[in-house]
């Protein structure tokens, strides 16, 4: 979900840490026993002498040496013709209009931004592939990596050279499509979408339901294929309450108005009145003294904001703007209310709403409402979108070059693109297979994959239970050892969508930086440590002559 | 060692190579090749040591273990009073590839320049020394050309320049000559010899043997991944209990007498030696033995009969 | 083995460069238009229609996309239509358009992509909004795009017929239809159109009807213009639409309340067209061939058989047969009856008394309005005439008429507070069991449109 709030970030790093250490630890053992059976005491000292030689190699590298390699890197891949790729992406961006489709001026933003991110991903993302996966191998066959480890060159440093010299050159060409990209962005977005171009920061809060006795409840759910929203029945008591927290007066400067915004759905069980829309009201209510003012009634305006047109009077954003002082009705009498003295207790602000259309339906959920805080212009998203898909192009000339310290050019490269396949389409089926594998104690319906091939020869059907016996027991274990793979696989395999933080943009929204920018930056560090240290050794262990 | 005199023959040894044995292995991991088999050696300070051997005898798989591009199978190397696998002895170490294995899309500056980096040197040390070097070399009118476009001669000079870059203590040369012209492997040699003379150690192999004979101190013979001949150049080709006798010219009378006078005349008497054979006949002679009698071994100054 | 020299070898190449070359133009060659002017290859694409530029306009984008996916457009397009249902499920509704943007890229020339992705748009998305305005935009939006198909494709006339059902019936008689009809001449979006109708799908600023005509129309000129066939109903039936939409608009015209001469014009003009144009119609019986026309008269079809040689009792039976499937005749009768100075008044009083019930309040006017409308649509059924068993034409063949008299009846019910017991006008309507079905669900409606009593 886009609309993840609180991330368990020092839990992911600590856990990050614990595996490294456990692997380490692991590996120093594994290959501590295995030199001291394969060589003796002079194996095991030898094996030590390596760690040692690897620590010190690993950590005392030199600045200036790295510069020279990365620089030799840059020029390689700039004296290789790499740079044409910008060259073809101003070809794409001449024709763009051909991929967008018939666009008029009711298009909305999304779609070009959708392009201009999609187009800048999916064309440098095998280029990094490529630049990373066939340097080094052509180095060493070409043999011109010998001459370079005559020098006093630490391997690590050929490892990070080479990364920091790709990483130099998908920076500089990410930035001049980049920023070729942003203008076209401002130049075809038809003047009445030009508005979507903003980044909205919300700050969402959490949402309960309440049935009509008061009593948390789930929502009605109304046949919706999508199982996003869930409804509340008009002209009842239920209502949906949103709690937000970490209000400050001072957010809200010069007695600025508190925005909320919503996009709810409506579903009416009878036609009703066909012009009129579906309406809710909107309570704020002070959590600890349980003060209420009602705001008002707002039209649900479903899906207008797919919609590129100003369909009515101030209408083309769904805000409910609350003033620092509210007049409202309290019965007959017409009452004030200071919204951060009587209404906001200690930053928490609960906002309740109900639908007022006896026999229809008010579809909501978490990220339905959301307090708006004060926009960020469209450059600010737009940036943060480059530097996510610029940790992602990092990763990918990490993961490559790494690649590349072991394997051969085309094998790295296949190696490289599986990855990032698996990272992109198969990762979040495969997590969720395996949570549901799990999650049902290790139960699949037909068993697992060896399980189903002997069902499938044998022609036995899938509820029908296996024979107790030694097959079904090595079938089985075979089957467990299979998922615990997958389930070791599944942290071996980034996460490419994290990366992805087009779909922010597109909708207008500011990339946030807890449930995005921060995640993409640990992923990335996260496998650019043991990538290196990887790289290290697969160069470090490698005769370069024997090719 | 920083007080090395020139012209030492004292014990200080620059490698000291023992007992090397290389084994390639197959995918499986069986022995394929043997390339190296029981190496010892010993290259002292000051002096320029020449490998020898056909195609395939191990002296280029023996250079690659010294800077640890290969590693040994068994046997120890000390360079520099270090181990082959630090990288540390490579500060004082210029080695000069096979082929120039030198990035082609570069320019003589540029590949001078990058090697001085790897060194870390300041640039104006790099600039210092990258202005000698191409002056020495003699790549002036080219160094702003991509090595794609050198000639042989002129990549082996570029290779030899990025070789001195950090003024190293030890040389290694690996075909030092090789597709250069007459004048221009004179120069090398004049060079290599000067190297010397500043008191540098230098290891070399060829294939060209009038430049080994022309330069080297000492030699060693491999075939086979094993040392035949090891010694110093004049004594290897020294032929003794004989002597030669070099004399002005003498007219036909005189010449005719020489004999004669030799014995009762003292005629002017430019030089007297043991005639040597020529480094050529050596080598042949080496590997025609090594053919016919696998294992054998000559004691030093020991040279094997025709 | 080669004993050419290197500038011989380049002649033989360029010897065989351009003999290949000669061949391709040979049979490449594009024609000018007339048959016989191009290539041999262009010459049969021209036979059997199957070049792009005679199937509609040339979209370079499409042709391009096609030619860089290779044999992949199949693949390519398979990947879209699903990534279009996950956007319609997912509600992403304008990812939806692009996507079905990017389809239509890849497939141009597939009918069933324009008509289901614009009914999806037009249909489902539109449902889904909940403003009226915003389900309008996408029903244009569906409009729009089956529009481009007819640009794309000039030889479907189902296209063209669908986007006069997109005019007509979407717009017309939805049941947001009386928004539809407003917004189709004054669209919502006012900063963009200035008050009149979106310039895309109306630019003449006409009434949904009439531009429904046009389009049907030209699926006609289709039709006839060409051998294509229509694969969606009997031909008369299809080729009937552009003149139903006339008296549709005539009859929306009065629904809007304008009862000038123009509403009498409108049905007049209906009436000819049906008569004059539709019925005078050559049409071929389905099945048999034989040929005749719906108005033509027993000398007509008489004249018609000397020179065709077809009986003329073929003729005739399959006349009346086909004006059974059209109603031709009530049609016909109907377009006369409504220009009639009395219908088009008692259709007056009946849309005043409504609005004197429902929006003034005055019981009395409206009472005494609908009184006297009744009495004058009695008396144009009794001139409209009867059939064989006694039931009036009018009434009995369509509901045009029917629902708004019982609609009459039953305002005249509440506010005289019940019919007068012996003879009132329209009586047959409120006592007729026919009519019982249609009597109970327009008073359920009724009831909840005027409330309880």
């Amino acid at each position: 979900m886009p609309f993840d709030t609180n991330h368990p970030l020092l839990n992911v790093i600590l856990q990050w840490a614990l595996i490294l250490c456990v692997i380490s630890v692991i590996g120093t053992f594994v290959g501590g026993v295995s030199s001291l059976m394969g060589g003796g005491k002079r194996g095991l000292s030898e094996f030590f002498g390596v760690i040692g030689r690897a620590l010190s190699d690993l950590i005392l590298v030199s600045p200036q040496r790295i510069f020279a390699l990365a620089t030799l890197t840059t020029r390689e891949s700039v004296r290789r013709k790499a740079l044409w790729i910008g060259a073809v992406f101003l070809v794409l961006f001449m024709f763009a209009g051909w991929f967008i489709g018939d666009s008029d001026d009711t298009t909305p933003a999304k779609a070009y931004i959708s392009f201009v991110i999609t187009t800048i991903r999916w064309m440098l993302l095998p280029l990094a592939v490529l630049l990373s996966c066939w340097g080094l191998p052509a180095d060493i066959k070409d043999r011109s990596l010998h001459t370079v480890v005559t020098k006093p060159v630490r391997r690590s440093e050929v490892v990070l050279g080479r990364i920091a010299g790709y990483s130099f050159v998908i920076t500089a060409i990410l930035l001049v499509v980049s920023v070729v990209g942003y203008g076209w962005i401002l130049r075809v977005v038809p003047e009445r979408s030009q508005r979507q171009l903003i980044s909205r920061v919300p700050r969402f809060g959490g949402m309960k339901m309440l049935d009509q006795n008061g009593d948390l409840f789930t929502g009605v759910n109304v046949g919706d294929m999508l199982d996003l929203r869930r409804f509340i029945a008009g002209g009842t008591k239920e209502l949906a309450m949103w709690q937000f927290q970490g209000l400050k007066e001072s957010d809200f400067p010069n007695d600025q108005d508190l925005r909320l915004e919503y996009a709810f759905e409506a579903f009416r069980s009878y036609k009703g009145d066909i012009a009129t829309q579906i309406e809710f009201s909107i309570d704020l209510v002070n959590p600890e003294t349980n003060q209420r003012v009602r705001l008002g009634v707002q039209p649900v305006n479903e899906f207008s904001s797919e919609i590129a047109h100003d369909l009515k009077e101030n209408q083309t954003e769904n805000l409910i703007l609350i003033p620092r002082t509210i007049s409202y009705l309290d019965g007959e009498t017409t009452k004030t209310a200071d919204l951060f003295k009587d209404l906001v207790a200690n930053g928490n602000l609960n906002v309740e709403i109900k639908c007022l259309d006896a026999g229809q339906y008010l579809g909501v959920s978490p990220g339905d409402l959301f307090v708006r805080m004060p926009d960020r212009s469209f450059a600010v998203g737009y940036w943060k979108t480059i530097f996510t898909t610029w940790l992602m192009l990092v990763l990918i000339i990490t993961i490559g070059t790494t690649a590349s310290c072991i394997l051969k050019g085309p094998v790295a490269t296949l190696t490289t693109f599986g990855l990032l396949i698996l990272g992109v389409f198969l990762k979040n089926g495969l997590i969720m297979r395996l949570g549901k594998y799990y999650s049902d104690g290790g139960e699949v319906v037909g068993g697992g994959s060896v399980e189903a091939f002997y069902r499938l020869v044998t022609g036995l059907n899938e509820s029908t239970p296996l024979d107790e016996s030694i097959t079904k027991t090595v079938i089985e274990t075979l089957d467990s050892g299979v998922y615990a793979m997958l389930y070791l696989a599944q942290y071996v395999i980034p996460d490419i969508s994290i990366f992805d933080a087009s779909t922010y943009l597109a909708n207008g929204f500011d990339v946030p930086l807890a449930s995005c920018v921060l995640p993409s930056l640990l992923i990335t560090l996260g496998f650019f440590i043991p990538a290196y240290i990887i790289g290290y050794f697969g160069l470090q262990i490698r005769e370069l002559e024997a090719k | 060692m920083e007080l090395g005199v020139s012209i030492s023959m004292s014990a200080e040894s620059v490698v000291e190579i023992r007992n090397l044995t290389k084994i390639y292995r197959d995918f499986w991991g069986r022995a394929k090749v043997k390339a190296v088999n029981s190496l010892s050696l010993e290259v002292k300070k000051g002096e320029i040591f020449g490998l020898l051997g056909p195609n395939g005898s191990g002296k280029t798989t023996t250079l690659k273990m010294l800077l640890g591009l290969l590693f040994p199978t068994e046997g120890e190397i000390k360079i520099l009073g270090k181990q082959a696998h630090d990288v540390s002895k490579n500060e004082r170490i210029g080695y000069l590839p096979e082929e120039s294995y030198l990035y082609r899309f570069l320019n003589a500056d540029e590949t001078l320049d990058f090697y001085g980096r790897l060194f870390n040197m300041s640039a104006a040390v790099r600039k210092e020394r990258k202005d000698k070097l191409i002056e020495m070399v003699g790549l002036n009118y080219a160094r702003r050309r991509q090595l794609k476009e050198y000639s042989k001669g002129m990549t082996r000079r570029i290779g030899l320049a990025q070789a001195l870059i950090n003024d190293p203590e030890l040389v290694i040369l690996d075909e030092p000559t090789s597709g250069m012209d007459p004048l221009g492997t004179r120069e090398v040699k004049d060079l290599i010899l000067k190297l010397r003379d500043q008191g540098k150690t230098v290891v070399m192999c060829s294939h060209l043997l009038q430049d080994v004979q022309d330069v080297c101190d000492r030699i060693a013979i491999l075939y086979g991944g094993e040392l035949k001949v090891l010694g110093d150049v004049k004594d290897l080709l020294q032929s003794k209990g004989e002597t030669q006798l070099i004399t002005s010219k003498l007219d036909p009378a005189a010449q005719a007498e020489v004999e004669a006078v030799l014995k009762k005349h003292g005629a002017s008497l430019h030089s007297s030696s043991s005639p040597v054979v020529n480094l050529e006949d050596l080598f042949l002679r080496t590997i025609e033995e090594s053919k016919a009698r696998p294992g054998r071994r000559y004691a030093p100054g020991e040279t094997p009969k025709a | 083995m080669n004993n050419l020299t290197s500038g011989q070898r380049k002649l033989v190449y360029g010897l065989g460069i351009l003999a290949l070359m000669v061949v391709v133009i040979l049979l490449g060659k594009p024609s000018e238009g007339t048959p016989g002017t191009g290539g041999v290859v262009s010459d049969l694409r021209e036979k059997y229609s199957l070049g792009e530029a005679t199937l509609g306009q040339v979209d370079p984008a499409s042709s391009t996309m096609n030619l860089v996916l290779l044999g992949f457009r199949g693949i390519a397009a398979s990947i879209l239509w699903s990534e279009a249902e996950h956007h319609r499920v997912t509600k992403n509704w304008s990812k939806l358009q692009q996507t079905a943007e990017s389809i239509i890229l890849l497939q141009p020339h597939f009918k069933k992509v324009w008509e289901y992705q614009a009914w999806n748009l037009g249909f489902n998305v539109s449902a889904e909004c909940d403003a009226v305005e915003d389900r309008y935009f996408w029903v244009k939006q569906g409009a729009k795009y089956l529009q481009r198909g007819t640009e794309r494709n000039t030889q479907f006339p189902e296209l063209f017929f669908e986007c006069g059902r997109f005019f007509g019936q979407k717009i017309g008689s939805a049941d947001e239809k009386e928004q539809y009809r407003k917004f189709f001449v004054a669209d919502p979006d006012t900063s963009r159109w200035q008050g009149k109708g979106d310039g895309e799908v109306n630019p003449e600023n006409k009434d949904n009807y009439l531009v429904a005509q046009d389009w049907y129309t030209k699926a006609n000129a289709v039709v006839e213009g060409t051998d294509i066939e229509q694969h969606k109903m009997d031909l008369p039936l299809f080729m009937s639409y552009p003149y139903h939409s006339l008296m549709d608009y005539a009859r929306a015209r009065e629904e809007d309340g304008y009862f000038d001469d123009n509403a009498k014009g409108a049905w007049a003009n209906a009436l000819r067209e049906w008569t004059t144009v539709y019925g005078r119609k050559v049409f071929a019986a389905a099945g048999n061939g034989i040929m005749f026309t719906l108005e033509g008269s027993r000398e007509d079809l008489e004249k018609l058989s000397k020179e065709d040689g077809q009986p003329l009792a073929d003729k005739l039976h399959w006349q009346s047969r086909y004006h059974g499937t059209t109603n031709y005749l009530y049609w016909k009768l109907r377009c006369d009856i409504e220009q009639k100075q009395e219908m088009i008044d008692a259709r007056r009083l009946f849309y005043e008394g409504k609005k004197a019930f429902k929006e003034e309040g005055d019981l009395e006017q409206a009472g005494k309005l609908l009184e006297t409308g009744t009495q004058l649509l009695q008396n144009v059924i009794d001139t409209a005439g009867r059939e064989g068993n006694g039931n009036s034409i009018l009434l009995y063949n369509d509901e045009g008429i029917t629902e708004e008299a019982i609609k009459s009846l039953l305002i005249l019910e509440r506010v005289r507070d019940g019919l007068p017991k012996d003879n009132f006008p329209l009586k047959e309507l409120w006592v007729d069991p026919t009519f019982a079905g249609k009597r109970a669900e327009l008073r359920e409606k009724f009831i909840r449109w005027a409330g309880e009593n």
